[in-house]
């Protein structure tokens, strides 16, 4: 008999959001085949050959339904609450009732959602010059749901937007938090200088404080991170010494995570990898969540990659894939099966593919911003080449290069397709360490 | 064989090496000076090399010379202190361990212990003395048979079906089939029926248009196409479904295959070899597999013998892929101890020729000296690449293969279960604070478990 799979279930489960919570629960208990543990076929395995386990489900279901209703009962009771302040004149108060609302949609990995009650909240208090602070807020959480949505236009212009509205209200801090946001989405999208320029006004604002807050060590890493980008890696250890020295001043064991993977992706830029290695580990030992921990390690993987361990590097990329599961975090997963494929295709598996378009897949079904779908395709076409489908690989080419010109990453794309165009292997994933706003 | 130990040191340390080293049955020569101690090195093999970080005109350029000569065998640093910058060379350089100095005579042992029962080293064999691919490597009676057959079927075009435990190199043997054909001048394409999913396999065999289907984002030749003339190799067939092993027994037939959203069929001249780790007389008794195609493609049959029926087979195949990956990574390894040949032989090895490889390249990895020892062999631990490797249960409750994320989830949820979902009780016995459980709680997902957390 042959056992139900995660694909099985696909096959025949509707896709309906409010499935969703159930659908990530079967992902997270499922199982490995291990009667495929030495198969070609156990190699290139993914989320979608994991077993499911009906058992676990229907002694669980209840308490995932419940878990559902507390929601959405939270969620109706901060959406009366803002109506009742809005009929008692309290904007204020309506506004930080849908804010909390966005709060939890994002907990819940859900940025459209989030976005939709962000907006609600600004829209309660633009204008308003007493809740200027509150409106400033609201943007940001409202910029924070589009970058991660991949909309970094509307994202970028809310940041500038939230940093003006901060500075009228005379809030250094609010204003500083919109510069590192608006940093983000550029460095995001590979203009560089623009974000280096946002890094620098943030800690310029940030200076004129009497003391170091959080702010300046997550201005100053981003920083650094943008300056390695661009290729500046004398000048981008200064700010990184900086974020270290602050982050110890204050105390900030968060820290210690965010610093140490930044090192390591340093030492990589030096192509220094066992020195890498060493930082990436102390990272992983640092890390206090588990979407830090996935980052980390694929970083991990990749620099084991480098030195040709191909069989490390492999260890750890499915490490990270069952910790995406466990922590329902499978919009992690085409980040894990993008260095699965790309060790497949290096250890020359015509079959590497497979991980390539479970990772499309994955995208589409969870509606993950296009620069995913690039990343994905482009990392595709370095692979069908490097096993020598020229044809498939020219085909993927165009469609990533398409992407990156209609989300404006103009450099990233450019320097991948010089790359790619001479025949060379593309450059590697772009992993930062960046704290978010 | 006794175990023989160089080392730099300074007189005192000497001393303790000296003892340890009489301990185990060994012999240890301290030198006190870079000349003397090169100059050892070049006069003899040493099965370990103890250096002193702190010893005078010792840099890193010295060190990286000491590593990468094969008489140095394993390569133990010792410095005073805790140094990152030492543990950084150490690595980088791939000497076994650091020690703190003053040497500790327990921290000797751990390695020494390691050293005396190596016995001899046996020389891998040198490119010259290689077989192209592993599948030739074996002298048993059962490869012998396997060879033989091969032989007799390669020049003709007849289909073969290849059958046998996973990882027994059922691809590689393929693939041989192919490079003694006189197809060898066309291409080898091979398909893995069972990693591919359903809605993806029939336009990886066939083919597909630009725009055939939502994701078809450019025009796909099919395996089928591009094998023309040449041999496709349909591994892991018993997981084809029955819609489609209809279509490539249609494809078979007529020698005819059509792109997915395309309109014409296009003539293909292929040779197909196709296997299984399944009974297909079982699948097909109980439907799931069609007996037409099974006789279709098992003209000719080939079983592939496990390994731990192979014999001397398996010492053969350790040594060629001792010595491939030696040269694959660029490590002046030129032996394997005789403890280390006995230890790979006495184990079962469930994953056959896949799991042997893998043992093998991660020795090398594993190995600082030139030759590969017991000690860097991972048994039984060797990862496959796959999300299938099996968690069994480990002494400790969980298995050592288990993430920390996944022992910290488990150890909350079995806490919380304790405690009847009450968080502070919780937070008390895991010694962390409410609103750090409180975080792991909802990352992990355990809020929806055992009738929640409060």
């Amino acid at each position: 008999m042959k056992r139900l799979t995660i694909d099985g279930l696909r096959a025949f489960l509707p896709e309906l959001d409010e499935l969703r919570p159930l659908v990530d629960h079967l992902l997270a208990s499922s199982r490995v085949d291990e009667t495929r543990t030495w198969s070609e076929s156990g190699e290139l395995g993914t989320a979608g050959s994991r077993l499911v386990d009906a058992a676990e489900l229907l002694q669980r279901s209840q308490a995932l339904a419940e878990r559902e209703h507390e929601h959405a009962r939270t969620m109706f009771g901060l959406i009366a609450e803002a109506i009742a302040h809005v009929e008692a004149g309290r904007h204020d108060e309506a506004a930080s009732a849908l804010l909390r609302a966005a709060a939890l949609e994002e907990a819940r990995d859900r940025p459209d959602r989030a976005e939709a009650y962000a907006h609600g909240a600004f829209e309660l208090v633009r204008g308003r010059r007493a809740e200027e602070s509150l409106a400033s807020v609201a943007l940001r959480r409202r910029a924070r749901a589009r970058r991660t949505l991949g909309r970094y236009r509307e994202a970028s212009r809310d940041y500038e937007e939230a940093h003006t509205i901060a500075e009228a209200a005379s809030d250094p801090r609010g204003a500083a938090e919109a510069l590192i946001g608006a940093g983000n989405v550029y460095e995001e999208q590979g203009l560089w200088s623009d974000a280096e320029a946002r890094y620098r006004s943030a800690l310029s604002v940030l200076d004129a404080l009497e003391g170091p807050v959080p702010e300046h060590w997550h201005a100053l890493l981003n920083l650094h991170v943008v300056l390695r980008s661009a290729g500046s890696l004398e000048a981008s250890v200064e700010p990184l010494e900086r974020a270290s020295e602050i982050a110890a001043a204050l105390d900030d064991s968060g820290a210690a995570a965010f610093l140490q993977n930044a090192r390591g992706q340093l030492r990589m830029a030096h192509e220094d990898f066992p020195a890498a290695e060493e930082h990436l580990r102390r990272a992983l030992g640092a890390s206090g969540s588990p979407r830090a921990a996935i980052t980390i390690r694929l970083n991990l993987a990749e620099c084991l990659l480098a030195q040709g361990k191909s069989l490390d590097a492999a260890e750890e990329a499915r490490r990270a894939e069952k910790e995406s599961l466990m922590a329902r975090l499978p919009q992690k997963l085409p980040e894990v099966y993008r260095i699965l494929g790309r060790i497949a295709a290096h250890e020359g598996s015509t079959n590497a593919f497979v991980l390539f378009e479970r990772a499309l897949e994955i995208v589409a079904d969870r509606g993950l911003p296009s620069l995913e779908r690039a990343q994905t395709l482009q990392a595709y076409a370095e692979a069908e080449r490097r096993v020598g489908d020229e044809e498939t690989a020219a085909g993927l080419h165009e469609e990533a290069d398409r992407l990156y010109s209609e989300l404006g990453i103009e450099r990233m794309r450019r320097a991948w397709s010089d790359r790619f165009d001479a025949g060379r292997d593309g450059p590697k994933r772009d992993i930062k360490g960046t704290r978010d706003d | 064989m006794k175990p023989r130990i160089l080392a730099l040191l300074d007189e005192r340390d000497g001393k303790t090496l000296d003892r340890a080293t009489a301990e185990v049955g060994g012999t240890a020569s301290v030198v006190y000076s870079v000349d003397k101690l090169l100059r050892a090195l070049r006069e003899n093999p040493w099965d370990l090399t103890v250096v002193s970080l702190g010893a005078d005109m010792v840099d890193e350029a010295l060190l990286e010379r000491v590593a990468g000569l094969e008489s140095t065998g394993t390569l133990l640093l010792c410095g005073r202190g805790a140094s990152l910058q030492a543990a950084l060379l150490s690595e980088r350089i791939g000497a076994a361990a650091l020690l703190r100095l003053p040497l500790d005579a327990s921290a000797l042992d751990e390695h020494l212990a390691g050293l005396q029962d190596e016995g001899r080293s046996v020389r891998l064999p040198g490119p010259a003395d290689r077989p192209d691919e592993a599948s030739l490597v074996g002298e048993s009676a059962e490869m012998a048979s396997v060879f033989g057959l091969i032989a007799k079927v390669s020049r003709s075009s007849s289909t073969v079906l290849l059958t046998g435990e996973s990882g027994t190199g059922k691809e590689v043997v393929a693939r041989t089939l192919h490079e003694q054909s006189e197809r060898r001048e066309h291409e080898f394409v091979a398909v893995n029926c069972a990693a591919i999913p359903e809605n993806l396999l029939e336009s990886e065999l066939f083919g597909h248009e630009k725009g055939a289907f939502t994701g078809a984002v450019a025009k796909r030749t099919g395996r089928f196409q591009r094998a023309h003339r040449g041999t496709l190799f349909l591994d892991e067939i018993g997981d084809m479904s029955l819609v489609l092993q209809a279509k490539v027994l249609r494809a078979l037939e007529e020698r005819r295959v059509e792109r997915v959203g395309g309109h014409a069929s296009e003539a293909v001249d292929v040779r197909v070899v196709a296997a299984t780790n399944q009974r297909l007389g079982e699948a097909i008794e109980e439907g799931r597999f069609r007996e037409d195609l099974y006789y279709r493609l098992a003209v000719v049959e080939i079983e592939l013998p496990p390994l731990r029926t192979r014999g001397e087979d398996v010492r053969l195949l350790a040594m060629y892929f001792a010595a491939l990956f030696a040269e694959r990574h660029g490590r002046s390894i030129s032996a394997i101890s005789t403890a280390a040949l006995e230890r790979i032989e006495a184990f079962d090895w469930p994953g056959n020729v896949r799991e042997l490889r893998n043992v093998m390249d991660r020795a090398v990895l594993l190995t600082s000296g030139s030759c590969i020892r017991s000690g860097a062999l991972r048994l039984g631990a060797a990862a496959p690449r796959a999300s299938s490797r099996p968690d069994a249960p480990s002494p400790h409750g969980y298995p050592e293969t288990a993430s920390l994320a996944e022992v910290e989830t488990d150890h909350i949820r079995r806490v919380l279960e304790s405690v009847e979902g009450q968080i502070g009780r919780a937070a008390d016995i895991l010694g962390i604070h409410r609103n750090t459980l409180s975080r792991k709680i909802q990352e992990y997902g355990l809020d929806e478990a055992g009738g929640g957390a409060r």
